[in-house]
């Protein structure tokens, strides 16, 4: 059966209103959890699955599709608006989307990153139609030496966000890989930085880091300023929430190169969202025209990081579904739930239950658009939220955060983390650090030591397998490029200017 | 799971929003408990968890208990769990806690003071063979290459699994003494998670693989990963693979799961779950999730349980120490 | 003064690189390497940090013209702070509501809303509605509203 005529059935079967209510339930709440910082679709998901003993498989699946979909789209807003991202993947969109919200765009900001994120996820779900088995082959010549190297790259792109001095950005960095190697090595079983406490043994917790850092940090620096009481005049936003002419022509790149960088990476094993974002900012920062506004609210900034990390949540079903491989905590737990109907994804599910996956695949594009439908009409709603009174809009968030932490581990020790972060987001704050390289650090720190010792446990210990893999090599070769390009050509320039 | 590596969510069968789509089963007779306090020391949508669930599915469904509360502690192969249960449910004969052989290693690599020896057994309820697998596009195809490599230099014979000290390392351990070799050179490459350690088998990074079988299923059926070996003491019904013994390997492990109550409950309250369970295990919901999820069943209540694990931390002690991990 | 606490944590840091238990099992690169490189950077980059500082090419904390803190800055850190601490040693005997209610207070206490009925009503609200939206809405536990009220159910 052809691809477009399965897909075509998968249509019919999602738009019948028993299913489609599914759907719309799945996006609502996804849009829900994705605004509230702390909790994810991951959780979401895995508190519903004692439904999958009740529901029929189709509306369970729809259901997920829409939480799914719907949390990245709900991510960007309190980005955006409060600086507050609720998880990692959307901190890219946190260091120029709230830039943007502080100059009274911020309604500009919410409607790029939401027709961004239609678009790169209807691109990402055409190319999880059509093109899956190629992409997943593709993925799968990435071995643990090619993250390395890709690791190498992001360390690369970090630069771009590293902000006004060097030194600090790189001190952040430094603070967030050491925090990253926190809890038992992977590789051999032993407790690093675990103080002696059980607690810390998994290592610390990404959303709790995110929420604490941005979110506790935030709050408790506009509280010390004091001013935030009396801002009437300040980030006030303009009610505008349409992109004008110049925004539209300085997005619709970003958010088609978003796409095209966040769907591969997302579909890779060991890819994520996050990496994608960072790469997709690096790249915009690089290519746009107005530079100088990178760090003051540049909408290329916002774009292509909400695209990135849409596409990459289309590719990250694409192992599943066709290897029956979940390559993010929210894919795991999807995998769970197509267990307990005694499913398993793979190869074999297109052939056998291909009517389940088609609808599911059907509904991610309905669930787009309703997605769309949705959230534009929101982003004025939002919007309002900033004109709520500083002192129940900052206490409201603070209760959202502890909600979220406390509801996700219930452990004293998880909501003093969660404080600690906050303190040392404020320090940060208060000293003029950046707070993205720390996160960044967290994420990749693991990546790059683990997939390092992986690389060379495989090829007992020989270092030489970074560039005598091939793709790899191609990749540290991108990332050498990309250091010592900029360099020689500020001094070609000089020296042309000299000779002149 | 990186991202989502510790949670601790207890959440009611049905969340109130989704409520109104949950039919509730009906009871025939009084239940033997009006509410189960179910414990499951690891993150919600686990494999624990999945045995918890279908406890509650099969116990529910027989009309042998009216509610479950859930709570799921996630952590450190369950050892931020153990302890919470232990101090919370110390003499309640109404909690119930999921575990396994998982948590017996974990105890031991991470030097916990509470450890298995601290909740009573009930009964074992499910267990898993290993299996052993190399990708079909690699160049050792049979046992005979990798028991030939293995013997000439186990450091270059890469094998994927989980995280190190579990259970797949424990059995590429056993296997590598078993070969004469020191389970100290294994050449293990820990992957967190069955996803990532499938892509990496699968796209020849290492030469082979080892966990449980359902992990590795999807890919032997599609032709992408070939089974040499599993590590049960018989073959798995319906799967054509030697086991370790046949191939004249003395070596047997399997992945467990059981249920436990808390510390302290008295001679009454261990039987009145003993009954419990054995009634739910002997219930058609049961059956229909072992089937549904091909679980093999490996029921054993009681003092034999009791045995069985005293014998299996004494059993991963000594192969921890062999791997250098206690 | 950053730079002194920052050094502190790197000494911390150096401490419990030392403390890694080294395993005698085969690895290439152990668990110890990584680290300790990273500990290492990071105490370079501090102690350049700590000279500059003291050295005034660096100024230890910069503050926008028009962004400085108002007067009492550490009065509202301090009700920051304590919120944050009442919440997390309360939340488990006094359930979140009540814990919650304390905690929004001290916050807006800490966005200079006066401490009076008002404000301790509108964090009362703020606390039983967030409770409401995750453990009635979402399913998250929070544990009981009030000690022995409100535990969910299945």
């Amino acid at each position: 059966m052809d691809a477009f005529d399965a897909l075509m059935q998968g249509f019919a079967t999602a738009l019948q209103p028993s299913v489609l209510i599914y759907g719309f339930l799945g996006c609502l709440v996804g849009t829900m959890v994705g605004v509230l910082p702390g909790i994810g679709p991951a959780l979401t998901i895995a508190l519903l699955l004692p439904l999958t003993f009740k529901a029929p498989a189709v509306g369970m699946f729809v259901l997920f599709a829409g939480i799914y979909y719907g949390a990245m789209y709900g991510g960007s807003t309190t980005s955006i608006l409060l600086n507050t991202p609720g998880e990692s993947a959307t901190v890219m969109t946190a260091v120029e989307g709230n830039q943007m919200a502080r100059r009274g765009r911020g309604g500009a900001a919410l409607a790029t990153a939401a027709i961004g994120s239609f678009i790169a996820g209807t691109i990402g779900t055409v190319a999880l139609t059509f093109f899956s088995p190629w992409v997943v082959e593709a993925a799968l010549k990435f071995g643990p030496a090619e993250y390395f190297s890709l690791m190498v790259l992001a360390l690369v792109a970090v630069t771009a966000v590293l902000g006004s001095s060097v030194l600090r950005g790189l001190i952040s960095l430094c603070a967030g890989l050491l925090f990253g190697l926190a809890g038992i090595d992977l590789q051999t079983g032993q407790p690093r930085f675990t103080f002696g406490q059980a607690e810390m043994l998994d290592g610390i917790e990404m959303t709790i880091a995110v929420v604490g850092l941005f979110a506790v940090g935030e709050a408790m620096f506009l509280a010390w300023q004091g001013r935030e009481t009396r801002r009437h005049e300040l980030h006030r936003l303009s009610g505008k929430v349409s992109l004008t002419k110049d925004d539209w022509k300085r997005s619709w790149k970003p958010w088609l190169r978003g796409a095209f960088i966040g769907f591969p990476i997302g579909s890779m094993p060991a890819g994520g969202a996050e990496l994608p974002t960072l790469l997709s900012y690096y790249t915009e920062k690089r290519l746009s025209k107005h530079k100088e506004e990178f760090g003051k609210g540049a909408i290329e900034g916002v774009a292509g990081p909400e695209a990135a990390n849409n596409a990459a949540a289309a590719g990250v079903l694409m192992p599943l579904l066709t290897l029956g491989i979940p390559t993010s905590a929210t894919a795991a737990v999807i995998l769970t739930a197509f267990e307990s109907y005694g499913l398993r994804p793979g190869p074999t599910l297109f052939t056998e239950q291909g009517g389940l996956v088609w609808t599911l695949i059907a509904s991610l594009y309905i669930g787009n658009v309703i997605l769309l439908i949705l959230n534009l009409p929101l982003v004025g709603l939002w919007v309002r939220l900033l004109r709520i009174p500083a002192p129940w809009l900052y206490a409201g968030i603070i209760v959202i955060s502890a909600a979220g932490v406390y509801g996700a581990s219930k452990s004293a020790f998880d909501l003093l983390l969660l404080f600690g972060f906050g303190l040392l987001g404020f320090a940060f704050r208060r000293f003029d650090f950046p707070v993205a390289p720390l996160i960044i650090g967290l994420i990749l720190g693991p990546m790059a030591e683990q997939s390092l010792r992986q690389a060379l446990t495989i090829s007992m210990g020989n270092y030489s397998t970074f560039v005598t893999r091939p793709l790899s090599a191609a990749i540290l070769c991108i990332a050498v490029a990309l250091l010592v390009l900029p360099a020689l050509l500020r001094w070609r320039d000089r020296r042309r200017r000299l000779i002149k | 799971m990186q991202k989502h590596r510790r949670s601790f969510v207890k959440a009611a069968a049905a969340s109130g929003l989704l409520a109104g789509l949950s039919p509730r089963a009906f009871a025939q007779g009084a239940p033997m408990f009006d509410t189960i306090n179910m414990f499951v020391p690891a993150a919600a949508g686990g494999g624990w968890d999945g045995t918890a669930r279908a406890i509650e599915a099969a116990a529910k469904g027989a009309g042998l208990v009216g509610t479950f509360q859930f709570e799921n502690v996630g952590g450190a192969g369950g050892m931020v769990g153990l302890p919470r249960f232990v101090n919370q449910r110390k003499g309640q004969g109404n909690a119930l806690m999921v575990g396994g052989s998982v948590m017996v290693g974990a105890a031991i690599t991470n030097k916990s003071p509470v450890t298995m020896r601290d909740v009573t057994p009930i009964a074992r309820l499910t267990e898993e063979a290993g299996v052993i697998v190399v990708p079909t596009s690699g160049k050792v195809q049979s046992w005979q290459d990798l028991a030939a490599a293995i013997k000439s230099n186990p450091k270059a014979v890469s094998v994927a699994g989980g995280s190190a000290g579990g259970t797949d390392h424990q059995l590429l351990g056993l296997i590598i003494k078993a070969l004469g070799g020191n389970p100290k050179d294994a050449a293990y490459v820990a992957f967190a998670g069955g996803g990532p350690a499938n892509a990496a088998i699968i796209g020849g990074q290492v030469v082979a693989g080892i966990s449980g079988y359902s992990e590795f299923q999807e890919q032997i059926t599609a032709g992408r990963m070939k089974a040499l070996a599993v590590s049960g003491t018989k073959r798995i019904p319906g799967v054509n693979v030697p086991t370790l013994l046949e191939l004249g390997v003395n070596v047997t492990a399997a992945n467990w799961r059981g249920v436990f109550a808390a510390p302290g409950v008295n001679a009454d309250q261990r039987a009145k779950l003993e009954a419990l369970v054995t009634r739910m295990h002997a219930s058609a919901g049961w059956k229909d999730a072992l089937q549904k999820r091909k679980w093999t069943d490996v029921f054993l209540a009681g003092e034999g349980f009791a045995k069985e694990i005293a014998k299996s931390i004494a059993e991963t002690e000594a192969v921890l120490k062999d791997l250098g991990l206690a | 003064m950053l730079a002194g606490l920052l050094l502190a944590l790197v000494g911390v840091a150096a401490w419990q690189v030392t403390v890694i238990p080294v395993s005698p099992m085969y690895a290439e690169v152990g668990a110890t390497l990584v680290p300790a490189v990273v500990t290492g950077l990071l105490g370079l980059l501090c102690l350049i940090y700590a000279v500059l500082a003291a050295l005034k090419r660096v100024p230890d904390a910069t503050v926008e013209p028009g962004q400085e803190p108002l007067p009492g800055s550490m009065k509202r850190l301090a009700f920051f702070a304590g919120a944050c601490l009442v919440f997390t040693g309360l939340v488990a005997h006094l359930g979140f509501w009540l814990a919650g209610t304390l905690g929004a207070a001290g916050v807006a206490r800490a966005f200079d809303a006066p401490l009076g009925l008002r404000t301790l009503a509108g964090s009362a609200a703020i606390a039983l509605a967030f409770w409401a939206l995750f453990a009635l809405l979402l399913g998250i536990d929070l544990g009981p509203v009030v000690p022995g009220l409100g535990a969910t159910s299945s």
